[in-house]
């Protein structure tokens, strides 16, 4: 039996529909559709709000959103606070002030304060308007060239761009239970976001080009390379991307600090130049087993091959189902389990 | 804080072998949001042409076949996701951008799934809706 589908009707007679209950129940939950006076479920005619007890439900439950928020926010923030400028906008090191331009307004006006429905909580709007203001002077800085990188004909260059922390030594950290990672980003993961969860900062997502023999080693450590095993081409209606995941190059889940299976992408290193912004189907068959995965998501990350990871793009999933990250993460550990004399050995 | 762009318009070929401009169709119920369009797209070089809900969209996509079609999602007497089926159905080599102020994964998927190629949120910057149609137009 298909699932029923829903519309919803505003006071000004503005529709939205139809929709499944569980993609109405994530709009509700997100404060931006309150105004709900009439429904209509399949082929019946509108109704009052009241009398589709499924629909009133998901309006009054709808409470819950904003401190998970906050804590989004503030885990975020903290975060950023501790990270090179151009990891922060998610665009190459080398990216062009006009590049920075659009990240920069792709992840800001998420927080801007008049986004907020009416009624939100102060908290939510505080942290908001912390995260616009810290976003908007990093812009300025970059802008203005005082950021760390030294724009050139229009370019900026990578390395010494951390972000200053502010001079009240501020790291906010909050709760750890990111779910959008601010540049790009439409899901959820369930880790804080940004570290990888092998917990690794190893220096390898620095902002710094670092040397050839580092760049040469962390390649080999790595072992896969922009032409190995990703496969993009024309689809119906999207690029799409094959990828083969083998233990050698599994870390694409891992490896980046932002784009990661942690925060629900993936880095996947390709040499063809894909602009920022991109819709991408994506499958994943693994090694040595039958399983595929076939997602969808956005280019949130370009990389020129200019850091020790080489060329390649950033992620970010548009969904992901759980039982397909689980696999993933499981795929993951897996193969990067120390071997049984090793372990024995430590 | 200065944007300067080229013109980015590809001249299209229609069917009578006519030189033309690439056709953008705005559709909002919003006067002020298909103002905030046009001026995103003044300058661009493109052939402008707006409707107010999703009846009269499908009216002008059935008659001038739009390359893109912005699309608003909640509107009145027809959603924008009934729009987009039918759109689809008169005109089905535009191409649709969606922009809405709602997000959720169930919502961009189902956009996506039902032929749309491409989403931005509200509030938007001129720069992001000037790419997108570019990057749908270089496609």
């Amino acid at each position: 039996m298909p699932a029923s589908r829903y519309w919803i009707c505003d006071s000004g007679g503005r529709i939205l529909g139809p929709l499944a209950i569980e993609t109405l129940r994530q709009l509700l939950a997100s404060g931006r559709v309150k105004d709900v006076v009439r429904v209509r479920k399949d082929s019946e005619s509108w109704q009052r709000l009241e009398q589709v007890p499924e629909v009133a439900a998901a309006l009054e439950t709808a409470g819950e959103l904003p401190q998970l928020e906050v804590a989004r926010i503030r885990s975020w923030l903290g975060e950023f606070r501790s990270r090179p400028v151009h990891e922060v906008f998610g665009v190459a090191c080398q990216a062009s002030v006009e590049q920075y331009r659009l990240a920069y307004f792709r992840m800001v006006k998420a927080y801007h304060p008049a986004r907020l429905p009416a009624g939100s909580p102060e908290e939510l709007r505080s942290a908001c308007v912390e995260m616009f203001q810290f976003l908007a002077k990093l812009m300025a800085a970059v802008e203005k060239g005082t950021d760390g990188a030294t724009p050139a004909n229009g370019s900026k260059s990578c390395g010494g761009s951390e972000i200053a922390t502010p001079a009240n030594g501020s790291k906010s950290g909050g709760g750890t239970n990111g779910t959008t990672p601010p540049n790009g980003s439409k899901s959820g993961g369930a880790s804080n976001g940004a570290t990888p969860p092998n917990g690794s900062k190893n220096g390898v997502i620095n902002g710094s080009p670092g040397t050839a023999t580092e760049r040469s080693q962390a390649q080999k450590r790595f072992s896969y390379g922009p032409d190995e095993f990703v496969g993009i081409t024309p689809g119906k209606n999207f690029l799409q991307a094959t990828v083969r995941v083998t233990p050698q190059n599994v870390q694409m889940f891992t490896q980046h600090a932002l784009v990661n299976l942690s925060t629900q992408g993936v880095f996947l290193p390709t040499s063809r130049p894909i602009p920022l912004g991109t819709l991408l189907d994506v499958r994943f068959e693994f090694e040595d087993s039958p399983h595929q995965i076939t997602t969808r998501g956005r280019v949130v990350w370009e990389n020129v091959g200019v850091t020790s990871m080489g060329a390649g793009l950033g992620v970010r999933f548009i969904r992901l189902a759980k039982d397909d990250q689980e696999f993933i993460q499981r795929f993951v550990d897996k193969v990067t389990q120390p071997a049984p004399s090793a372990r024995q050995a430590g | 804080m200065a944007f300067l762009f080229r013109p980015i318009v590809n001249h299209c070929v229609t069917s009578a072998g006519v030189s033309s401009m690439p056709n953008v169709l705005i559709v909002d119920d919003d006067a002020f949001v298909r103002t905030h369009l046009r001026d995103s797209l003044a300058g661009t070089g493109f052939d402008l042409s707006e409707a107010a809900d999703g009846e009269e969209a499908c009216r002008l996509a059935a008659a001038k076949h739009p390359e893109v079609i912005l699309l608003d999602l909640v509107m009145p007497r027809q959603s924008g996701l009934e729009a987009l089926e039918r759109i689809r159905s008169v005109s089905p080599d535009s191409q649709v951008i969606v922009i809405t102020s709602l997000e959720s994964e169930g919502l961009i998927d189902q956009v996506l799934t039902a032929g749309a190629r491409d989403f931005v949120t509200k509030p938007f910057h001129p720069l992001e809706i000037i790419f997108a149609v570019q990057r749908l137009l270089k496609a």
